[in-house]
């Protein structure tokens, strides 16, 4: 209580000096230090102390910015056009204030959670772990499931459940026969799937109520104490669970855990942009920074995915919620209504795939921004009961986020209205426009960085801001106007595009850049020939350049690239025997995908003939401590380079039978430390300036490129890994006699150490046993 | 001969009525000490009340009735009598009793005009009460010349009239805008005004003295008679009647003499106590009948009587509703330009008394006279805004702007689009609320509007500009504090004699005749920026440190020289430059010769040349320190204008107003008038109070040099003094104004927000919600 009191004065002292009407000189002043004061801080080690004193001391320069703007800027009442736009603007700029404001409060204090020690097995919760689908690949299931499958956990304990809406009665009855009998196929291939995983296939007589209606229908067909949810394309790793579900025996009232959601393949912006190894994803700052910020009030959420849920808490809520279409949020947001907590591990268990085209990346978008507004305007959490006043605050945060689309185009338009009809919205003299509105940027970008700067790079929140703007200001208009429409659309993920081309939804973005650049040259042109105009028009000049260049990279966005890979790769630190043409050598694992591998041998000097493309051969992978050994997988030679005493080779998969799944997820997802590399090795932050001048440079090139794209053909974009396009049938794979592959392993010369470790015995009895089993050779004899 | 102890006579050896003497220069006390004075009425016909008349006689002045048809002068206003440029206009309000309205009138201008108008081209608008009167073309070069207008019967009302005048001037040979700056007119103000046909003013209630004719010079001219020698009682009383009279006369300059000075000049005088006429029709106040000098007579057998009287008078004078015609009214009320409240005002150009112009020149100006509270404070905590409702021509050249001012310095700039036509109102121009000050301030708006023809004067006479009366200053709430020493509070309302707490005194030490004048002339002129009669406590002895806000009015030699070092000024330093010289005559009245009468300002006679030319630079003064980057963020900058206070006298002054204080409490403040005798000291306070010297005041001390005004910044020493009941929007706005001229307290005090806020913010978040780890 006293230190409310003691902080309330204190913040109440500082809104009365704020508020304190000053020269400008004045102003100018303590812009420059805030600023040079922020410089220093921003260099000293990272503590609670210099964190608050940073953020504070860029709060002053905020509020002293939004007091002047409240007070001093607004055309006077004579000018009602001006008056209205003026307010409109303001509004725009106050509501980004606001989720500054409320971010700085979710943000104040970022959880870092430490590990859970390894909890004995006898202690642990039975868990069931729902992989909801609805028309995703099979390639793709079996992968998730395998790796959902592979998870260290007791295996009496963990029953993996695919929960098919694909495959529902309704979906098999259709009166298309067409689609009926597909639906009828995909059944029938995820029943066996599920068998040979030893997991459980469950489709339901109709699809209501979408993915919560799937997951509560798992729900009253398990018994698990604890509830995994994974998106189809969402495959954890080994470590999910001993990393997670401890949590619940030390907080009764826990109701959720979740995890970040970490993706394997680039979104469209980072992949048209080419960012996706270099530059944090988007989705990082909230699961870096906002997931985290939340968890120090109790107030993190579930996000659909890679997330654990206490049976008994959902059953209090009669499962799922599902009245709007993002029912993660809605089902956390009752649960927290209803007193139950929740906690965030901020450690990337699991990878997962998203949207590779603009299109499907603005429809998941556009779904998410629906979803948010629905629980805004039919639960609204500011008078709902039973959250404390901060859940209240984030879950208004998380929502009113979703406005970001008004703002930004609201920031695209003002000045133009100046530059084309002479529109005074915005009244201040150019030395006042220069000591407030100068230092608030500056300080705003000051702020950002430091808090953001290590998952996100300048300028890249407004580009994305701007392209879903574009197109989710018609979806708040539409879910504003009729709020229990909006329906469930399932993203569209594994596509694969064969061509450089434009999205189809890139003309509003020429429309707006062609505007914009006239903007740009129309100031330019009466600010050097027109006598009455001032140095307003310079201002808004550089503020119509600014939005030219965010136009300008987004253009960029939506100009499609080609996508080379079309199974996403992860960088992993493995070993394994490769047996090609005859021989077997210990090859080092560098990256890995669904779809192939990478590998890194020591050539030998008569191997060169050896090496051919198109050979067949076997990849047998030394599993990661504590997992089982896994059969070897059937390979392809794609790709050999040679650089020095070293060979670098791809290998292809190919179509594989299922079983295969668990040595690829095994490679893929047997250590979590991979993707935790790749992510951290992304958060670097790259400074004001270099990002500044990158996106510069985004602005400037990207619009070429666009154009360019624009003179191309119309592409097909087809799925990646559908049967028909999932490279060559893998025709001759040896039959494999798994006593004459151990030999040839045991005969590997010379002796090293990594090679004594590649022919553990104990691996190779469990892999020859394994091959021995009678499905494995069937399926071996079939090829 | 003044004697430091209270020796106050009994004997009042003079209840006659009689002129005064023509006194010697030589200071004399006529407060109850040193020689006996006797006064006496002007007019020996006005029976006397008391016993026998004594003491010398002068010649009568002349009767304003001996020359008759009389000229009725304009009274002096802000604006002065020049018009400048190629558009000029002037307002006055003029005064007339019910005699004189009806009377039928004639105005008459005379004025000269610059070399480089072209008469035929330029001429002079002439509107009263609105109404036109006509035009006529402007006077040869060479020149003085008159120009009469006839006043349609009926258009004079009794009361308030306002006469407007308009010049519109063009060069003989040059139409380039830096040629209309050679463009002037001045009217010559002894020969210019009503020429009323009525034999007798017919002055009647005391509402009539406002129609007492000014001086030539446009000063309103106070006679005193009180009896003979003036008891400290006496003195008392005539120091709130002169101050009555000064607000009734509704003047921007009075000037108050005591017995037969300035008596050949129209005057009013105030008689007063004992010996003073019946006032007609057996009232305790009013105007004595009397055929001449117009006399309002006070009399009251004592003191009780004069000051019921007194009270009595002012209550009237309050209550009294302004008359006259709605221009009239107006006019007067803006004869020191428009006064603002202090809160959120916005003031249209109509309600100063524009009426909205087409012109047609290069160079357009008009200033608008602005009155702030005497307690505000300038700083840049917020800004004024000028909306121009108006349009301009195309064809301009692309130099043509908006220019504004304030006080002189330039404030913003607006350049216009000239190619084509357009509207002024395009965007807000800002200015800072630092360039104001209080009192009288002067908001210019300067057009230039030239076209490519004007190079060949081939340029159609086409209007290039409108500016219309819808035009809008918008000035915020300001902060209300009272500063000392600060002379700008003292010009615009007479702070720090306003204060409620604590009376004000008068301290004369030397109460000699020219002194008293001065003294009751600047008690007088207090009174009109105060709006009413200050309750002044008159002293010869010097008053104690806390006693209360002092007035000391003294020749240098008879202050105290510590006084003078508590101005900032070098006691010495004074007495040098003011030792009298050999031979030099001591200053007379400001009756300037022509052309400085003709110039519509106030000027003493120089005095001794500064010692070192150039020494009151300002930046030279300042020194190294001014040139520092950022230097104003550590110490207040050396105002513009202003000298260091030991450059003050020695620059050639031989007047100075000046503040200090020699107590703690800063409602204590001395404000000291002094030059180097008596008659100077006169000279200098009639000076003073002229519109056009009183609206400069400001600073610490103003030295009066010519008919420049030396100002000493007030700097650091300033003090703050509550003058509004507590009200927090004020408050705030007083530190916001502190804040702003002090730019460095201003961080330092958000740095320690700051430090002080983030570890409360740590405190309490790290203490809420979970915890790390």
């Amino acid at each position: 209580m006293l230190r409310w009191v003691a902080w309330g004065s204190c913040g109440l002292l500082m809104l009365l000096f704020v508020t304190q009407p000053i020269s400008v000189q004045a102003q100018g002043l303590l812009g420059f230090i805030v600023i040079a004061g922020l410089i220093v801080l921003g260099q000293l080690p990272r503590r609670a102390s210099t964190r608050y004193l940073f953020l504070t001391l860029g709060s002053v320069v905020l509020l002293r910015y939004l007091y002047w703007r409240l007070t001093n800027t607004l055309p006077p009442l004579s000018d009602p056009v001006g008056l209205g736009f003026g307010l409109v603007l303001l509004g725009a700029e106050l509501f980004c204030a606001f989720v500054l404001a409320i971010s700085l409060v979710i943000n104040a204090d970022p959880l870092n959670r430490s590990s859970l020690p390894r909890d004995d097995d006898d202690k642990l919760p039975t868990v069931d772990v729902f992989i909801p689908t609805y028309n995703e690949d099979e390639t793709i299931l079996a992968m998730t499931v395998a790796a959902a499958k592979g998870m260290d956990y007791p295996v009496a304990k963990l029953t993996v459940w695919l929960l098919d809406d694909g495959g529902t009665d309704q979906k098999c009855t259709d009166k298309d026969e067409a689609r009926a009998a597909a639906a009828r196929q995909r059944r029938t291939r995820l029943q066996a799937l599920c068998r040979e995983f030893g997991a459980v296939y469950l489709t339901r007589a109709r699809n209501e109520h979408a993915k919560a209606g799937n997951l509560n229908n798992g729900l009253e067909h398990s018994q698990g104490e604890i509830v995994v949810v994974f998106d189809a394309d969402h495959a954890p790793f080994r470590q999910f669970l001993r990393e997670t579900v401890g949590h619940f025996a030390r907080d009764p009232k826990l109701f959720l855990v979740q995890t970040p959601h970490v993706f394997l393949n680039p979104d469209p912006i980072e992949k048209n942009l080419r960012t996706f190894e270099r530059m944090p994803s988007e989705n990082e700052m909230f699961y870096g920074v906002t997931q985290r910020g939340l968890d120090k009030w109790n107030g993190s959420f579930f996000c659909g995915s890679a997330a654990l849920l206490r049976r008994t808490a959902l059953q209090t809520t009669r499962g799922f919620s599902g009245l709007t279409i993002t029912e993660d949020c809605e089902t956390a947001f009752e649960l927290h209504a209803a007193g139950w907590s929740s906690l965030y591990v901020d450690k990337p268990l699991i990878a997962g795939l998203q949207p590779e085209t603009f299109t499907s990346f603005i429809g998941q978008r556009s779904r998410w921004c629906q979803g948010m507004f629905q629980i805004l305007m039919l639960k609204n959490p500011a008078v709902r009961t039973g959250l404390n006043p901060i859940q209240r605050l984030a879950y208004l945060s998380s929502m009113t986020f979703w406005f970001f689309p008004i703002p930004r185009l609201i920031f695209m338009v003002a000045p133009l209205l100046y530059i084309f009809l002479d529109v005074k919205i915005f009244v201040a003299s150019i030395d006042e426009t220069i000591a407030y509105t100068a230092a608030y940027v500056g300080v705003n970008m000051l702020m950002q960085s430091y808090l953001y700067g290590h998952v996100r790079w300048p300028w890249v929140s407004e580009l994305y801001e701007y392209v879903q703007g574009v197109f989710l200001a018609k979806a708040i208009a539409s879910v504003v106007a009729a709020p229990r429409k909006p329906t469930f659309n399932v993203t569209a993920k594994g596509l694969s595009l064969e061509t450089d081309h434009l999205s189809e939804l890139a003309w509003p973005f020429f429309a707006v850049f062609v505007v914009l650049l006239a903007g740009v040259g129309v100031a330019v042109a009466r600010y050097l020939f027109e006598p009455g105009v001032t140095e307003l028009m310079f201002v808004v000049g550089l503020w119509t350049t600014f939005n030219l260049i965010i136009a300008g990279a987004a253009l960029g966005a939506v100009a499609e690239r080609r996508q080379i890979d079309r199974h996403p790769r992860l960088g992993v630190n493995r070993r394994a025997t490769l047996t090609l043409g005859g021989r077997s050598r210990p090859v080092a694992v560098d990256d890995v995908s669904a779809g192939g591998c990478a590998v890194r041998f020591d050539a030998l000097p008569d191997e060169a003939a050896e090496i051919e493309r198109g050979g067949s051969g076997l990849l047998a992978i030394e599993p990661c401590e504590g997992n089982p050994a896994e059969p070897p997988v059937p390979v392809t030679l794609s790709y050999v380079t040679r650089g020095g005493a070293a060979f670098r080779c791809g290998l292809a998969f190919g179509r594989l039978p299922s079983l295969h799944y668990r040595a690829i997820a095994e490679l893929m997802y047997g250590d979590a430390a991979a993707i935790q590399r790749f992510v951290a090795g992304r958060r670097k932050p790259i400074g004001l300036v270099k990002g500044s001048l990158l996106f510069l440079k985004w602005g400037a090139t990207e619009p070429f490129r666009a154009l360019s794209y624009a003179m191309h053909r119309k592409p097909e974009v087809v799925s990646a890994a559908t049967a028909d396009d999932a490279g060559p049938e893998i025709a001759a794979v040896p039959a494999f006699d798994p006593q004459a592959f151990a030999e040839a392993v045991l005969a590997l010369s010379p002796p090293a150490a990594d090679a004594r470790q590649v022919i553990d015995a104990d691996v190779w009895r469990v892999a020859i046993a394994r091959m021995n089993e009678p499905g494995v050779v069937a399926t071996g004899k079939a090829a | 001969m003044c004697s430091s102890s209270p020796l106050w006579p009994t004997t009042l050896a003079g209840l006659g009525v009689a002129l005064l003497l023509p006194l010697q220069a030589e200071a004399q006390s006529f407060v109850g000490v040193g020689p006996v004075r006797s006064f006496v009425l002007p007019d020996s016909s006005v029976p006397s009340t008391s016993a026998e008349p004594r003491g010398e006689r002068l010649a009568a002045p002349k009767r304003q009735s001996e020359n008759a048809p009389a000229l009725r002068p304009l009274p002096v206003t802000s604006t002065g009598l020049r018009f400048a440029g190629e558009w000029s206009e002037k307002l006055w309000p003029i005064s007339l009793t019910i005699a004189q309205a009806t009377a039928p009138a004639t105005l008459r201008l005379s004025f000269l005009s610059a070399i480089s108008v072209m008469p035929e081209g330029s001429r002079v608008t002439v509107f009263l009460n609105d109404v036109s009167l006509g035009s006529a073309s402007l006077a040869r070069a060479d020149a003085v010349a008159s120009r009469d207008f006839a006043v349609p019967a009926g258009l004079l009302k009794a009361g308030a009239n306002a006469l407007r005048l308009r010049v519109e001037q063009r060069h003989r040979v040059d139409c380039s805008p830096a040629a209309t700056y050679e463009l002037w007119t001045v009217l010559d103000p002894a020969r210019s005004g009503l020429v009323l046909g009525s034999p007798e003013p017919g002055y009647g209630s005391p509402a009539d003295i406002a129609a007492i004719p000014p001086r030539a010079s446009g000063a309103f001219a106070i006679r005193l008679a009180a009896g003979d020698r003036l008891s400290p009682s006496m003195v008392q009383r005539a120091i709130k009647a002169v101050q009555i009279t000064a607000l009734a006369a509704g003047t921007l300059q009075p000037v108050v003499t005591i017995g037969a000075d300035g008596a050949d000049e129209p005057s009013l005088v105030l008689a007063l106590g004992n010996g003073a006429p019946a006032p007609a029709g057996g009232a305790r106040y009013g105007f004595a009948t009397s055929p001449g000098t117009p006399v309002f007579s006070v009399p009251g057998r004592n003191e009780t009587e004069l000051d019921a009287a007194l009270e009595s008078w002012d209550g009237e004078r309050q209550r009294a509703a302004a008359v006259g015609a709605k221009a009239g009214r107006q006019a007067l009320t803006l004869q020191a330009g428009y006064v603002v409240s202090g809160f959120a005002e916005q003031i249209r150009l109509r309600e100063t008394g524009f009426g909205g112009m087409s012109f047609a020149g290069r160079r357009f100006e008009h200033g608008v006279d602005v009155v702030m509270p005497a307690d505000f404070l300038p700083a840049d905590y917020d800004r004024i805004s000028l909306d121009l409702a108006g349009s301009h021509a195309g064809g301009l050249t692309r130099d043509a702007h908006v220019l504004v001012t304030v006080n002189g310095r330039q404030a913003a700039t607006q350049r216009l689009n000239g190619d084509k036509a357009g509207d002024l109102g395009g965007s807000r121009i800002f200015l800072p609320l630092s360039l104001m000050r209080p009192g009288h301030n002067r908001i210019a708006i300067v057009a230039e509007v030239p076209r490519p023809e004007d190079a060949s004067c081939a340029a159609p006479a086409a209007p290039r500009l409108t500016l219309l009366d819808t035009t809008e200053i918008n000035l915020p709430r300001v902060a209300r504090i009272g500063r000392a020493p600060e002379l700008a509070a003292l010009s615009a309302g007479a702070f720090p004699f306003t204060q409620s707490n604590v009376a004000p005194i008068l301290y004369v030490p030397q109460p000699d005749r020219e002194t008293m004048g001065a003294a009751l002339t600047l008690v007088a002129r207090l009174a009109v920026a105060a709006g009413r009669p200050l309750d002044f406590t008159f002293t010869v002895e010097p008053p104690k440190a806390d006693a209360g806000p002092v007035l000391a009015v003294s020749p240098a030699s008879r202050l105290d020289p510590v006084m003078l070092g508590e101005l900032g000024l070098d006691p010495k330093g004074v007495e040098t430059a003011w030792r009298p010289l050999d031979g030099r005559k001591p200053a007379a009245a400001p009756v300037a010769p022509d052309g400085e009468r003709l110039a519509g300002t106030c000027r003493l006679p120089s005095g001794p040349a500064p010692a070192k030319p150039g020494a009151a630079d300002p930046a030279a003064a300042a020194g190294l320190s001014a040139s520092l980057p950022f230097a104003g963020l550590w110490t207040s900058p050396i105002e513009p204008g202003t000298v260091p206070a030991d450059k003050a006298v020695a620059s050639g002054a031989l007047a100075l107003l000046g503040q200090g204080y020699r107590s703690a409490d800063a409602a204590h403040t001395w404000t000291v008038v002094s030059a180097p005798d008596s008659p100077t000291l006169a000279a200098a306070a009639e000076c003073i109070v002229h519109p056009a010297q009183w609206s400069r005041l400001a600073g610490r001390v103003a030295a009066l040099k010519g008919e420049e005004v030396v100002i000493v910044a007030a700097g650091a020493d300033q003090r703050f003094v509550e003058t509004q009941t507590f009200s927090l929007p004020n408050k705030r706005l007083v530190l916001a104004g502190w804040l702003s001229l002090k730019p460095l307290a201003y961080v330092g005090v958000a740095l320690a927000l700051v430090l002080v806020l983030a570890f409360a913010t740590l405190g309490l978040v790290l203490n809420t919600g979970r915890r790390q780890g």
